[in-house]
């Protein structure tokens, strides 16, 4: 399972994994047994602990008909799937909940985006540079599953005496935005860039805001379905100035390559 | 394409333990049937609780 490959980068990082379901513990420990789960699966049968938290889920009827999924008996009792991170005083300092069970975030962005601890497991990185910016992207691993959310990100070095412009700019400017190159079932989230400076150019007459310097953003991306291998084709449109002249609007792309899982069943 | 009831509007802030509040005390059995008290397995560690639909399905 996806937990137990980081498992080691978890303890590294002095975090203690739990798991909870409504599973009685003989389905756990088959679970555990078939993935190899070495982390505690905690069995929370009647979904006492699940209430009592306030996480039973009362909307599974109504996200079931959206999501077009058929309605069972045996979904009443679960929780809202998501993560909650506690501190060493058991304090929540992070919590991630969605509405879908099938879309989660994986376990190196929970790690290194909640908890500022690093994994060690592969990753997809690529990087390209132009006359004017280098580009770098990568993802919390290399490969995907679907419905899992992915984080890609990306670091922009924009060379000492150029910036670039950051959203909103009048008409005329081209501001830095990321595209990814679509494919089938792919949804992405939208960029997390950080605020852009407004700067005041007298020759221009404006302010615009700006980034200069190195810089990071992210997104998240969700494959809905296994496509076997993927480059994932990341474009960042831009155009880079100084304070007396500007380049042409430039891109450029990188391609993060991916490998196609399916889905653990059991 | 069909028009699909709409997702109710969650406020997942108000659902369950907030940020800032001290994670309430969890006492379960795991696989191996040993009752796990959350806080004190933790050791004064930080953690990660991850609650899932079901491992069957």
């Amino acid at each position: 399972m996806e937990l137990q490959r980081s498992l080691p980068d978890y303890q590294r990082a002095g975090i203690v994994l739990f798991a909870v379901s409504y599973d009685p513990i003989e389905v756990l420990a088959a679970f555990a047994a078939k993935h190899g789960i070495t982390y505690d699966l905690l069995a929370d049968v009647g979904s006492h602990a699940i209430r009592a938290l306030g996480l039973l889920n009362e909307h599974i009827a109504e996200q079931h008909a959206h999501y077009g999924v058929p309605m069972r008996d045996h979904v009443r009792g679960v929780p809202y799937p998501g993560s909650f991170a506690l501190d060493q005083n058991g304090i929540v300092v992070g919590k991630w909940f969605e509405q879908s069970y099938r879309v989660r975030p994986t376990a190196v962005w929970l790690l290194e985006d909640g908890f500022g601890g690093e994994s060690t497991l592969p990753r997809a990185v690529a990087e390209a540079t132009t006359a004017e910016v280098r580009v770098s992207a990568w993802l919390s691993g290399r490969s995907y599953r679907p419905y899992q959310k992915l984080e890609l990100n990306l670091e922009v070095d924009v060379p000492t005496g150029l910036h670039v412009y950051g959203q909103p700019v009048p008409d005329g400017y081209t501001p830095l935005t990321v595209a990814v190159e679509s494919l089938d079932g792919l949804e992405v989230g939208p960029l997390e860039l950080p605020a852009p400076r407004p700067v005041h150019f007298a020759e221009l007459g404006e302010t615009l805001p700006v980034h200069k310097g190195t810089f990071r953003g992210q997104l998240s991306v969700i494959l809905l379905k296994n496509l076997g291998p993927v480059n994932l084709s990341v474009r960042v449109s831009y155009q880079a100035c100084s304070d007396r002249s500007c380049y042409p609007p430039g891109e450029v792309t990188v391609a993060l390559p991916l490998e196609g899982l399916d889905n653990v069943r059991d | 394409m069909s028009t699909r009831p709409p997702l109710p509007v969650l406020d997942f802030a108000r659902i369950g333990p907030a940020i800032g509040s001290h994670f309430p005390d969890v006492s379960l059995p795991n696989q191996q049937g040993e009752i796990v008290d959350l806080h004190a397995a933790r050791d004064g560690q930080r953690a990660l609780i991850v609650f899932h639909r079901s491992a069957s399905w």
